[in-house]
Protein backbone atom coordinates (compact mmCIF):
# COMPACT_ATOMS: atom_id res chain seq x y z
CA UNK A 1 0.00 0.00 0.00
CA UNK A 2 1.11 3.72 -0.85
CA UNK A 3 0.71 6.45 1.07
CA UNK A 4 -1.75 9.22 0.19
CA UNK A 5 1.05 11.97 -0.28
CA UNK A 6 3.15 10.93 -3.38
CA UNK A 7 6.78 12.17 -1.51
CA UNK A 8 9.32 10.05 -0.18
CA UNK A 9 10.17 9.84 3.24
CA UNK A 10 13.16 11.62 3.31
CA UNK A 11 10.97 14.20 1.54
CA UNK A 12 8.37 13.62 4.01
CA UNK A 13 10.55 14.42 7.02
CA UNK A 14 11.45 17.44 5.52
CA UNK A 15 8.28 18.99 5.45
CA UNK A 16 7.48 17.52 8.57
CA UNK A 17 10.37 19.44 10.00
CA UNK A 18 9.74 22.41 8.42
CA UNK A 19 6.06 22.36 10.09
CA UNK A 20 7.30 21.76 13.33
CA UNK A 21 9.99 25.44 12.85
CA UNK A 22 7.45 27.48 12.52
CA UNK A 23 6.45 26.33 16.14
CA UNK A 24 10.07 26.93 17.15
CA UNK A 25 9.63 30.02 16.15
CA UNK A 26 6.22 30.90 17.82
CA UNK A 27 8.32 29.28 20.99
CA UNK A 28 10.99 31.52 20.94
CA UNK A 29 9.17 34.10 21.09
CA UNK A 30 6.55 33.10 24.00
CA UNK A 31 9.73 31.68 26.00
CA UNK A 32 11.29 35.25 25.77
CA UNK A 33 8.28 37.09 26.91
CA UNK A 34 7.60 34.74 29.71
CA UNK A 35 10.66 34.84 31.30
CA UNK A 36 11.04 38.51 30.81
CA UNK A 37 7.58 39.78 31.66
CA UNK A 38 6.15 37.14 33.70
CA UNK A 39 9.71 35.07 35.33
CA UNK A 40 11.14 39.10 35.46
CA UNK A 41 14.58 37.10 34.41
CA UNK A 42 16.45 39.36 32.60
CA UNK A 43 17.05 38.18 29.20
CA UNK A 44 18.25 39.75 25.86
CA UNK A 45 15.50 40.62 24.48
CA UNK A 46 16.51 41.93 21.19
CA UNK A 47 19.11 39.38 20.40
CA UNK A 48 16.79 36.42 21.10
CA UNK A 49 13.86 38.19 19.01
CA UNK A 50 16.10 38.91 15.90
CA UNK A 51 16.91 34.88 16.54
CA UNK A 52 13.69 34.24 16.09
CA UNK A 53 13.55 35.78 12.98
CA UNK A 54 16.35 34.68 11.49
CA UNK A 55 14.96 31.08 11.98
CA UNK A 56 11.75 32.12 10.05
CA UNK A 57 13.91 33.55 7.21
CA UNK A 58 15.62 30.26 7.35
CA UNK A 59 12.62 27.96 7.24
CA UNK A 60 11.04 30.00 4.71
CA UNK A 61 14.82 29.24 2.75
CA UNK A 62 14.37 25.78 3.53
CA UNK A 63 11.05 25.34 2.82
CA UNK A 64 11.36 26.56 -1.12
CA UNK A 65 14.17 25.11 -1.40
CA UNK A 66 12.63 21.30 -0.51
CA UNK A 67 9.27 22.40 -2.61
CA UNK A 68 11.65 23.22 -5.47
CA UNK A 69 13.89 20.01 -5.53
CA UNK A 70 10.83 17.92 -5.22
CA UNK A 71 8.81 19.47 -7.67
CA UNK A 72 11.59 19.92 -10.54
CA UNK A 73 13.42 17.32 -9.53
CA UNK A 74 17.09 19.26 -10.46
CA UNK A 75 20.19 17.20 -11.16
CA UNK A 76 22.55 19.13 -8.73
CA UNK A 77 23.09 17.16 -5.91
CA UNK A 78 22.50 20.30 -3.49
CA UNK A 79 18.75 20.28 -3.83
CA UNK A 80 18.32 16.73 -3.28
CA UNK A 81 16.34 16.70 -0.29
CA UNK A 82 18.37 14.84 2.23
CA UNK A 83 21.05 17.74 1.90
CA UNK A 84 18.11 20.17 2.79
CA UNK A 85 17.35 18.18 6.08
CA UNK A 86 21.15 18.32 6.52
CA UNK A 87 21.66 22.03 6.08
CA UNK A 88 18.21 22.49 8.58
CA UNK A 89 19.63 20.36 10.97
CA UNK A 90 22.73 22.04 11.07
CA UNK A 91 21.24 25.92 10.48
CA UNK A 92 18.92 24.81 13.39
CA UNK A 93 21.76 23.88 15.68
CA UNK A 94 23.73 27.20 15.20
CA UNK A 95 20.57 29.08 15.98
CA UNK A 96 20.55 27.28 19.40
CA UNK A 97 23.56 27.68 20.00
CA UNK A 98 23.08 31.28 19.20
CA UNK A 99 20.10 31.32 21.56
CA UNK A 100 21.67 29.51 24.51
CA UNK A 101 24.82 32.25 24.59
CA UNK A 102 21.78 35.30 24.84
CA UNK A 103 19.84 33.17 27.62
CA UNK A 104 22.56 31.82 29.99
CA UNK A 105 24.79 29.47 28.13
CA UNK A 106 25.26 26.09 29.48
CA UNK A 107 23.15 26.70 32.35
CA UNK A 108 20.18 27.24 30.58
CA UNK A 109 17.91 24.05 30.56
CA UNK A 110 17.08 24.36 27.12
CA UNK A 111 20.78 22.76 26.76
CA UNK A 112 18.80 19.76 26.36
CA UNK A 113 17.25 20.35 23.15
CA UNK A 114 20.42 19.74 20.96
CA UNK A 115 18.66 15.76 21.54
CA UNK A 116 15.93 16.88 19.37
CA UNK A 117 17.94 17.25 16.75
CA UNK A 118 20.13 13.88 17.19
CA UNK A 119 17.11 12.03 17.31
CA UNK A 120 15.42 13.82 14.37
CA UNK A 121 18.82 12.96 12.36
CA UNK A 122 18.77 9.14 13.36
CA UNK A 123 15.66 8.93 12.04
CA UNK A 124 15.75 11.06 8.57
CA UNK A 125 18.96 10.45 7.91
CA UNK A 126 21.92 7.07 7.69
CA UNK A 127 23.57 6.07 10.82
CA UNK A 128 27.06 8.37 9.86
CA UNK A 129 25.35 11.02 9.33
CA UNK A 130 23.42 10.39 12.56
CA UNK A 131 26.88 10.62 14.27
CA UNK A 132 28.42 13.85 12.45
CA UNK A 133 25.43 15.50 13.16
CA UNK A 134 25.93 14.61 16.75
CA UNK A 135 29.71 15.31 16.80
CA UNK A 136 28.84 18.66 15.24
CA UNK A 137 26.06 19.40 18.08
CA UNK A 138 28.85 18.60 20.97
CA UNK A 139 31.16 20.26 19.12
CA UNK A 140 28.47 23.61 19.30
CA UNK A 141 27.86 23.94 22.78
CA UNK A 142 31.71 22.79 23.40
CA UNK A 143 32.59 25.62 21.45
CA UNK A 144 30.13 28.21 23.66
CA UNK A 145 31.03 26.74 26.67
CA UNK A 146 34.61 27.04 26.06
CA UNK A 147 34.18 30.83 25.45
CA UNK A 148 32.31 31.55 27.73
CA UNK A 149 34.67 29.94 30.02
CA UNK A 150 37.61 32.28 29.27
CA UNK A 151 35.34 34.97 28.85
CA UNK A 152 36.32 35.20 25.15
CA UNK A 153 32.55 35.89 24.89
CA UNK A 154 30.18 37.77 27.41
CA UNK A 155 28.32 35.37 29.54
CA UNK A 156 24.50 36.43 30.03
CA UNK A 157 23.53 34.88 33.16
CA UNK A 158 19.76 34.04 33.90
CA UNK A 159 19.62 36.17 36.55
CA UNK A 160 17.09 35.21 39.23
CA UNK A 161 16.79 31.70 37.25
CA UNK A 162 20.28 30.21 37.74
CA UNK A 163 22.85 32.53 40.42
CA UNK A 164 25.40 30.32 40.86
CA UNK A 165 27.41 31.30 37.56
CA UNK A 166 27.81 27.40 36.92
CA UNK A 167 29.28 27.94 33.53
CA UNK A 168 32.96 28.65 35.47
CA UNK A 169 32.66 25.60 37.63
CA UNK A 170 35.03 23.00 36.35
CA UNK A 171 33.53 20.25 38.35
CA UNK A 172 30.19 21.38 37.24
CA UNK A 173 31.25 21.27 33.22
CA UNK A 174 33.68 18.51 33.66
CA UNK A 175 30.20 16.32 34.94
CA UNK A 176 27.93 17.94 32.41
CA UNK A 177 29.95 17.62 29.60
CA UNK A 178 30.48 13.96 30.26
CA UNK A 179 26.81 13.26 30.80
CA UNK A 180 25.89 15.33 27.36
CA UNK A 181 28.90 13.20 25.48
CA UNK A 182 27.74 9.96 26.36
CA UNK A 183 23.76 10.59 26.44
CA UNK A 184 24.20 12.23 23.18
CA UNK A 185 25.86 9.03 21.55
CA UNK A 186 23.77 6.50 23.35
CA UNK A 187 20.85 8.16 22.07
CA UNK A 188 21.84 8.20 18.36
CA UNK A 189 23.04 4.80 18.57
CA UNK A 190 19.89 3.70 19.97
CA UNK A 191 17.45 5.43 17.87
CA UNK A 192 19.80 4.35 14.76
CA UNK A 193 19.10 0.84 15.83
CA UNK A 194 15.35 1.24 16.09
CA UNK A 195 15.22 3.35 13.15
CA UNK A 196 17.57 0.61 10.86
CA UNK A 197 15.07 -2.04 12.18
CA UNK A 198 12.15 0.18 11.27
CA UNK A 199 13.32 0.62 7.83
CA UNK A 200 14.06 -3.37 7.32
CA UNK A 201 10.89 -4.02 8.79
CA UNK A 202 8.95 -1.46 6.23
CA UNK A 203 10.93 -2.14 3.16
CA UNK A 204 10.02 -6.12 3.73
CA UNK A 205 6.45 -5.61 4.35
CA UNK A 206 6.58 -3.28 1.11
CA UNK A 207 8.34 -5.91 -0.92
CA UNK A 208 5.95 -8.41 0.38
CA UNK A 209 2.99 -6.08 -0.54
CA UNK A 210 4.05 -5.29 -3.89
CA UNK A 211 5.27 -9.50 -4.57
CA UNK A 212 1.24 -9.87 -3.69
CA UNK A 213 0.34 -6.86 -5.61
CA UNK A 214 1.96 -8.42 -8.41
CA UNK A 215 0.62 -12.27 -7.68
CA UNK A 216 -3.02 -10.59 -7.81
CA UNK A 217 -2.34 -9.23 -11.06
CA UNK A 218 -1.20 -12.56 -12.70
CA UNK A 219 -4.43 -14.00 -11.08
CA UNK A 220 -6.57 -11.63 -12.42
CA UNK A 221 -5.01 -12.13 -15.88
CA UNK A 222 -5.52 -15.66 -15.82
CA UNK A 223 -8.62 -15.45 -14.62
CA UNK A 224 -9.85 -12.76 -17.37
CA UNK A 225 -7.92 -14.90 -19.93
CA UNK A 226 -10.18 -18.12 -18.52
CA UNK A 227 -13.43 -16.00 -18.96
CA UNK A 228 -12.22 -14.95 -22.12
CA UNK A 229 -12.03 -19.08 -23.41
CA UNK A 230 -15.24 -20.13 -22.13
CA UNK A 231 -17.23 -17.05 -23.08
CA UNK A 232 -15.53 -17.46 -26.27
CA UNK A 233 -17.04 -21.18 -26.40
CA UNK A 234 -20.06 -20.22 -25.08
CA UNK A 235 -20.09 -17.15 -28.21
CA UNK A 236 -19.95 -20.25 -30.70
CA UNK A 237 -22.43 -22.56 -29.60
CA UNK A 238 -24.97 -19.91 -29.16
CA UNK A 239 -24.65 -18.08 -32.43
CA UNK A 240 -24.57 -21.68 -34.05
CA UNK A 241 -27.94 -22.06 -32.10
CA UNK A 242 -28.99 -19.03 -33.34
CA UNK A 243 -28.63 -20.12 -36.84
CA UNK A 244 -30.96 -23.28 -35.63
CA UNK A 245 -33.62 -21.26 -34.31
CA UNK A 246 -33.14 -18.78 -37.24
CA UNK A 247 -32.80 -20.80 -40.66
CA UNK A 248 -35.29 -22.69 -42.61
CA UNK A 249 -33.04 -25.35 -44.52
CA UNK A 250 -33.08 -28.37 -42.89
CA UNK A 251 -29.07 -29.35 -43.58
CA UNK A 252 -28.21 -26.33 -41.86
CA UNK A 253 -30.45 -26.28 -39.13
CA UNK A 254 -28.42 -29.90 -38.75
CA UNK A 255 -25.04 -29.27 -39.22
CA UNK A 256 -25.23 -26.46 -36.86
CA UNK A 257 -26.63 -28.19 -33.92
CA UNK A 258 -23.94 -31.13 -34.26
CA UNK A 259 -21.53 -27.87 -34.43
CA UNK A 260 -22.73 -26.36 -31.35
CA UNK A 261 -23.28 -29.87 -29.43
CA UNK A 262 -19.29 -30.62 -30.78
CA UNK A 263 -18.19 -27.42 -29.09
CA UNK A 264 -20.01 -27.89 -26.11
CA UNK A 265 -18.62 -30.80 -25.78
CA UNK A 266 -14.90 -29.11 -25.85
CA UNK A 267 -16.21 -26.67 -23.46
CA UNK A 268 -16.67 -29.40 -21.00
CA UNK A 269 -13.53 -31.17 -21.48
CA UNK A 270 -12.05 -27.14 -21.00
CA UNK A 271 -13.52 -26.77 -18.02
CA UNK A 272 -12.94 -30.55 -16.55
CA UNK A 273 -9.43 -29.92 -17.54
CA UNK A 274 -9.53 -26.78 -15.16
CA UNK A 275 -11.01 -28.73 -12.57
CA UNK A 276 -8.31 -30.97 -12.66
CA UNK A 277 -5.72 -28.34 -12.51
CA UNK A 278 -6.95 -26.47 -9.96
CA UNK A 279 -7.61 -29.28 -7.77
CA UNK A 280 -4.29 -30.69 -7.95
CA UNK A 281 -2.93 -27.56 -7.44
CA UNK A 282 -4.94 -27.27 -4.00
CA UNK A 283 -3.77 -30.91 -2.76
CA UNK A 284 -0.27 -29.92 -1.19
CA UNK A 285 -0.32 -33.48 0.13
CA UNK A 286 -0.91 -36.41 -1.71
CA UNK A 287 -0.93 -40.04 -1.37
CA UNK A 288 2.48 -41.83 -2.07
CA UNK A 289 2.44 -45.67 -2.29
CA UNK A 290 5.05 -48.24 -3.94
CA UNK A 291 3.63 -48.98 -7.01
CA UNK A 292 4.86 -50.50 -10.65
CA UNK A 293 5.65 -48.11 -12.82
CA UNK A 294 6.26 -50.96 -15.20
CA UNK A 295 2.85 -51.58 -14.78
CA UNK A 296 1.44 -48.57 -15.25
CA UNK A 297 3.17 -47.80 -18.73
CA UNK A 298 1.63 -50.77 -19.69
CA UNK A 299 -1.61 -49.91 -18.43
CA UNK A 300 -1.32 -46.82 -20.21
CA UNK A 301 0.05 -48.26 -23.14
CA UNK A 302 -3.01 -50.64 -23.46
CA UNK A 303 -5.72 -47.76 -22.77
CA UNK A 304 -3.95 -45.85 -26.13
CA UNK A 305 -3.35 -48.69 -27.72
CA UNK A 306 -6.87 -48.21 -30.45
CA UNK A 307 -6.30 -44.87 -30.88
CA UNK A 308 -2.77 -45.63 -32.39
CA UNK A 309 -3.60 -48.25 -34.28
CA UNK A 310 -7.03 -45.98 -35.56
CA UNK A 311 -3.58 -44.14 -37.07
CA UNK A 312 -1.48 -47.10 -38.08
CA UNK A 313 0.61 -45.89 -34.93
CA UNK A 314 3.20 -48.80 -33.78
CA UNK A 315 3.89 -47.81 -29.85
CA UNK A 316 7.53 -49.25 -29.22
CA UNK A 317 8.46 -50.07 -25.15
CA UNK A 318 11.81 -50.39 -24.12
CA UNK A 319 12.56 -51.57 -20.83
CA UNK A 320 15.85 -51.24 -19.10
CA UNK A 321 14.26 -50.83 -15.46
CA UNK A 322 16.06 -52.79 -13.06
CA UNK A 323 14.09 -51.40 -9.91
CA UNK A 324 10.88 -52.05 -11.00
CA UNK A 325 8.80 -50.24 -7.97
CA UNK A 326 8.68 -46.70 -7.64
CA UNK A 327 7.24 -44.08 -4.66
CA UNK A 328 4.43 -42.20 -6.06
CA UNK A 329 1.29 -41.21 -6.11
CA UNK A 330 0.13 -44.28 -9.04
CA UNK A 331 -3.31 -42.20 -10.63
CA UNK A 332 -1.86 -38.86 -11.30
CA UNK A 333 1.23 -40.53 -12.76
CA UNK A 334 -0.41 -42.81 -14.72
CA UNK A 335 -2.26 -39.14 -15.89
CA UNK A 336 0.38 -37.49 -16.73
CA UNK A 337 1.97 -40.49 -18.89
CA UNK A 338 -1.42 -40.71 -20.92
CA UNK A 339 -1.31 -36.83 -21.22
CA UNK A 340 2.03 -37.84 -22.81
CA UNK A 341 1.88 -40.48 -24.51
CA UNK A 342 -1.67 -40.03 -25.84
CA UNK A 343 0.32 -36.44 -27.25
CA UNK A 344 2.56 -37.84 -29.17
CA UNK A 345 0.19 -40.46 -31.01
CA UNK A 346 -1.83 -36.95 -31.68
CA UNK A 347 1.10 -35.05 -33.49
CA UNK A 348 2.44 -38.00 -35.30
CA UNK A 349 1.89 -38.89 -38.55
CA UNK A 350 -0.30 -41.77 -39.86
CA UNK A 351 2.20 -45.23 -40.28
CA UNK A 352 5.14 -44.00 -38.07
CA UNK A 353 6.17 -44.69 -34.75
CA UNK A 354 6.30 -43.49 -31.06
CA UNK A 355 8.66 -45.08 -28.35
CA UNK A 356 8.47 -45.08 -24.46
CA UNK A 357 12.08 -45.61 -22.98
CA UNK A 358 12.04 -46.52 -19.36
CA UNK A 359 15.24 -47.18 -17.15
CA UNK A 360 16.91 -46.32 -14.27
CA UNK A 361 20.08 -44.25 -13.42
CA UNK A 362 21.61 -43.77 -9.81
CA UNK A 363 18.10 -42.73 -7.19
CA UNK A 364 15.85 -41.44 -10.39
CA UNK A 365 13.60 -43.62 -12.92
CA UNK A 366 13.94 -41.94 -16.23
CA UNK A 367 10.80 -42.25 -18.61
CA UNK A 368 11.53 -41.06 -22.86
CA UNK A 369 8.35 -40.13 -24.44
CA UNK A 370 9.72 -39.86 -27.98
CA UNK A 371 7.82 -39.06 -31.64
CA UNK A 372 8.22 -38.28 -35.53
CA UNK A 373 5.65 -35.73 -35.17
CA UNK A 374 5.35 -32.34 -36.02
CA UNK A 375 7.78 -31.08 -33.23
CA UNK A 376 7.55 -28.04 -31.48
CA UNK A 377 9.18 -24.51 -32.70
CA UNK A 378 12.21 -23.40 -30.89
CA UNK A 379 11.06 -20.42 -29.21
CA UNK A 380 7.78 -21.74 -28.14
CA UNK A 381 9.66 -24.96 -26.32
CA UNK A 382 10.22 -23.21 -23.19
CA UNK A 383 5.93 -21.99 -23.23
CA UNK A 384 4.35 -25.26 -23.57
CA UNK A 385 4.36 -26.06 -20.10
CA UNK A 386 2.47 -22.84 -19.22
CA UNK A 387 -1.12 -23.50 -18.88
CA UNK A 388 -3.74 -23.55 -21.94
CA UNK A 389 -0.60 -22.66 -24.28
CA UNK A 390 -0.55 -24.84 -27.63
CA UNK A 391 2.30 -24.60 -29.58
CA UNK A 392 1.44 -22.45 -32.69
CA UNK A 393 1.75 -25.47 -35.31
CA UNK A 394 -0.25 -27.72 -33.56
CA UNK A 395 -3.78 -25.52 -33.29
CA UNK A 396 -4.87 -27.02 -36.56
CA UNK A 397 -3.97 -30.50 -35.87
CA UNK A 398 -6.25 -30.83 -32.36
CA UNK A 399 -8.93 -28.20 -32.60
CA UNK A 400 -10.50 -30.12 -29.25
CA UNK A 401 -7.64 -29.66 -27.14
CA UNK A 402 -7.71 -26.98 -24.41
CA UNK A 403 -3.94 -27.04 -24.42
CA UNK A 404 -3.79 -27.68 -20.78
CA UNK A 405 -2.29 -30.87 -20.73
CA UNK A 406 1.23 -30.40 -20.72
CA UNK A 407 1.03 -28.40 -17.54
CA UNK A 408 -0.99 -30.89 -15.60
CA UNK A 409 1.90 -32.68 -16.93
CA UNK A 410 4.47 -30.49 -15.44
CA UNK A 411 2.65 -30.20 -12.08
CA UNK A 412 2.31 -33.96 -11.58
CA UNK A 413 5.97 -34.09 -12.17
CA UNK A 414 7.37 -31.18 -10.11
CA UNK A 415 4.51 -32.63 -7.05
CA UNK A 416 7.27 -36.04 -7.47
CA UNK A 417 9.81 -33.86 -7.12
CA UNK A 418 10.71 -34.49 -10.45
CA UNK A 419 11.32 -32.71 -13.97
CA UNK A 420 10.17 -32.76 -17.29
CA UNK A 421 12.04 -31.43 -20.34
CA UNK A 422 11.70 -31.55 -24.39
CA UNK A 423 13.76 -31.80 -26.70
CA UNK A 424 11.99 -31.20 -30.07
CA UNK A 425 12.95 -30.31 -34.02
CA UNK A 426 10.23 -28.75 -36.51
CA UNK A 427 8.93 -31.98 -38.69
CA UNK A 428 11.46 -34.05 -36.75
CA UNK A 429 9.82 -35.31 -34.04
CA UNK A 430 9.81 -34.64 -29.98
CA UNK A 431 11.81 -36.35 -26.85
CA UNK A 432 9.87 -35.32 -23.68
CA UNK A 433 11.72 -36.38 -20.71
CA UNK A 434 10.82 -37.29 -17.16
CA UNK A 435 13.18 -37.77 -14.65
CA UNK A 436 11.60 -39.13 -11.19
CA UNK A 437 13.95 -39.31 -8.03
CA UNK A 438 13.24 -42.95 -6.79
CA UNK A 439 13.02 -42.39 -2.73
CA UNK A 440 12.71 -46.16 -2.18
CA UNK A 441 12.95 -49.00 -5.28
CA UNK A 442 12.51 -52.53 -4.10
CA UNK B 1 -29.28 -0.12 -52.94
CA UNK B 2 -29.54 -3.10 -55.64
CA UNK B 3 -26.19 -4.24 -54.84
CA UNK B 4 -26.14 -6.68 -51.36
CA UNK B 5 -24.08 -4.81 -48.58
CA UNK B 6 -20.68 -6.57 -48.30
CA UNK B 7 -18.91 -7.01 -44.76
CA UNK B 8 -16.15 -8.96 -44.37
CA UNK B 9 -15.73 -10.57 -40.89
CA UNK B 10 -12.17 -10.96 -39.77
CA UNK B 11 -12.52 -13.77 -36.36
CA UNK B 12 -10.00 -16.82 -35.91
CA UNK B 13 -13.25 -18.89 -34.28
CA UNK B 14 -13.73 -20.95 -36.83
CA UNK B 15 -17.42 -22.16 -35.52
CA UNK B 16 -18.86 -18.34 -34.73
CA UNK B 17 -17.05 -17.29 -38.61
CA UNK B 18 -19.42 -19.56 -39.85
CA UNK B 19 -22.70 -19.64 -37.83
CA UNK B 20 -22.08 -15.21 -38.21
CA UNK B 21 -21.76 -15.80 -41.79
CA UNK B 22 -25.29 -17.88 -42.03
CA UNK B 23 -27.09 -15.61 -39.67
CA UNK B 24 -25.78 -12.72 -41.53
CA UNK B 25 -26.35 -14.54 -45.45
CA UNK B 26 -30.11 -14.80 -44.49
CA UNK B 27 -30.02 -11.19 -43.36
CA UNK B 28 -29.41 -10.92 -47.22
CA UNK B 29 -25.85 -9.67 -46.81
CA UNK B 30 -22.46 -10.92 -48.82
CA UNK B 31 -20.01 -12.44 -46.52
CA UNK B 32 -16.04 -12.49 -47.03
CA UNK B 33 -14.24 -14.17 -44.24
CA UNK B 34 -10.91 -14.21 -43.01
CA UNK B 35 -9.31 -16.51 -40.10
CA UNK B 36 -6.67 -13.77 -39.59
CA UNK B 37 -5.54 -10.55 -39.96
CA UNK B 38 -2.75 -10.86 -42.55
CA UNK B 39 -4.95 -12.74 -44.83
CA UNK B 40 -7.80 -10.15 -44.00
CA UNK B 41 -5.80 -7.24 -45.45
CA UNK B 42 -5.59 -8.51 -48.83
CA UNK B 43 -9.48 -9.50 -48.33
CA UNK B 44 -10.12 -5.99 -47.38
CA UNK B 45 -8.72 -4.70 -50.54
CA UNK B 46 -9.84 -7.20 -53.14
CA UNK B 47 -13.47 -7.37 -51.66
CA UNK B 48 -14.17 -3.75 -50.86
CA UNK B 49 -17.06 -4.29 -48.05
CA UNK B 50 -19.25 -1.60 -46.50
CA UNK B 51 -18.37 -2.90 -43.01
CA UNK B 52 -16.38 -5.13 -41.29
CA UNK B 53 -16.45 -7.43 -38.13
CA UNK B 54 -13.23 -7.67 -36.30
CA UNK B 55 -12.51 -9.75 -33.23
CA UNK B 56 -9.92 -8.77 -30.07
CA UNK B 57 -7.92 -11.89 -31.63
CA UNK B 58 -5.47 -11.95 -28.71
CA UNK B 59 -1.49 -12.98 -30.40
CA UNK B 60 1.03 -14.82 -28.51
CA UNK B 61 1.82 -11.78 -25.75
CA UNK B 62 -1.74 -11.08 -25.10
CA UNK B 63 -1.51 -7.93 -27.51
CA UNK B 64 -4.57 -7.77 -29.39
CA UNK B 65 -4.23 -8.18 -33.37
CA UNK B 66 -7.66 -7.14 -34.04
CA UNK B 67 -7.02 -3.96 -32.47
CA UNK B 68 -3.41 -3.50 -34.06
CA UNK B 69 -5.38 -4.48 -37.66
CA UNK B 70 -8.13 -1.86 -36.93
CA UNK B 71 -5.65 0.86 -36.54
CA UNK B 72 -4.18 -0.12 -39.68
CA UNK B 73 -7.13 -0.15 -41.38
CA UNK B 74 -8.41 3.60 -40.13
CA UNK B 75 -4.51 4.67 -40.94
CA UNK B 76 -5.21 4.11 -44.86
CA UNK B 77 -6.51 6.62 -47.02
CA UNK B 78 -8.45 3.97 -49.08
CA UNK B 79 -10.10 2.40 -46.33
CA UNK B 80 -10.23 4.57 -43.63
CA UNK B 81 -13.89 5.13 -44.50
CA UNK B 82 -15.26 1.90 -43.78
CA UNK B 83 -17.06 1.08 -39.75
CA UNK B 84 -15.65 -1.74 -37.57
CA UNK B 85 -17.31 -3.48 -35.30
CA UNK B 86 -15.48 -5.35 -33.05
CA UNK B 87 -16.23 -8.33 -31.15
CA UNK B 88 -14.80 -9.28 -27.79
CA UNK B 89 -15.54 -11.65 -25.22
CA UNK B 90 -14.36 -9.82 -22.25
CA UNK B 91 -15.17 -6.03 -21.84
CA UNK B 92 -11.39 -5.51 -23.13
CA UNK B 93 -11.57 -1.94 -24.42
CA UNK B 94 -9.72 -0.28 -21.39
CA UNK B 95 -7.47 -3.27 -20.02
CA UNK B 96 -6.04 -4.22 -23.52
CA UNK B 97 -5.96 -1.13 -25.54
CA UNK B 98 -4.84 0.94 -23.21
CA UNK B 99 -7.93 2.70 -24.51
CA UNK B 100 -8.66 5.88 -22.17
CA UNK B 101 -11.23 8.68 -23.33
CA UNK B 102 -9.02 11.14 -21.58
CA UNK B 103 -6.60 11.17 -23.71
CA UNK B 104 -6.82 9.41 -26.92
CA UNK B 105 -10.86 11.51 -27.52
CA UNK B 106 -11.75 10.24 -30.95
CA UNK B 107 -9.25 8.09 -31.83
CA UNK B 108 -10.24 4.56 -30.82
CA UNK B 109 -10.02 2.99 -34.33
CA UNK B 110 -13.26 1.00 -34.12
CA UNK B 111 -17.04 2.55 -34.42
CA UNK B 112 -18.36 0.34 -32.10
CA UNK B 113 -18.14 -3.01 -29.37
CA UNK B 114 -20.11 -5.84 -29.41
CA UNK B 115 -19.97 -8.41 -26.62
CA UNK B 116 -19.89 -11.90 -27.33
CA UNK B 117 -22.45 -13.81 -27.65
CA UNK B 118 -23.50 -11.67 -29.95
CA UNK B 119 -27.67 -11.25 -29.97
CA UNK B 120 -28.79 -11.71 -33.69
CA UNK B 121 -30.69 -8.77 -33.56
CA UNK B 122 -28.23 -6.60 -31.91
CA UNK B 123 -25.63 -7.41 -34.24
CA UNK B 124 -28.12 -6.61 -37.32
CA UNK B 125 -29.17 -3.45 -36.00
CA UNK B 126 -25.88 -2.01 -35.68
CA UNK B 127 -24.90 -3.17 -39.08
CA UNK B 128 -27.77 -1.52 -40.86
CA UNK B 129 -27.07 1.78 -38.44
CA UNK B 130 -22.71 1.95 -39.34
CA UNK B 131 -23.62 1.06 -42.65
CA UNK B 132 -26.36 3.75 -43.21
CA UNK B 133 -24.26 6.28 -41.40
CA UNK B 134 -21.42 5.28 -44.10
CA UNK B 135 -23.72 5.94 -46.68
CA UNK B 136 -24.42 9.20 -45.92
CA UNK B 137 -21.23 10.50 -45.41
Amino acid sequence: MRSKTKYTSIEEGGLWLIRLRWLAVIGILLATVFAYGILKIPVQIIPLTILAFVLLVLNLVSFHTLKYSINEKPALKVFMPENNVKFQIVTDLIVLTCLLHYSGGVENPFVIYYVFHMIIASILLSPGSSYVIATIALMFIGTLTFLEYFEIIPHYALQGFNDHNFYQNEVFLIGTGFIYVTTSYLIVYMTVSISTNLKLHIKAYTDAASALEEKDKIKNEYVLRLTHDIKSHVAAIQNSLDVVLLSENEKDKRHFAIKAHRRAQKLTSFVRELLKLTRLRLIHKIDMNDFSIEESVGKVIQELQPVASFKGIRINLINSLSDKKLMGNQISIEEALNNLISNAIKYSPEESSVTVKISNKKNSCILEIIDNGVGIPAHEQKLIFNEFYRASNVENIEKDSSGSGLSLVKQIIEMHKGTITVDSRLNKGSRFTVILPVHKCK
Amino acid sequence: MNEKPKILIVEDDIDLVESTRKILEMKGYEICVALDPDIAWERLKKFSPDLIILDVMFGPREESLGFEFARKIKHDKQTAGIPIIMLSAINAKEKYFNFSPATDGDFLPVDCFLDKPLDPDELYSKIQELIKLKSSN
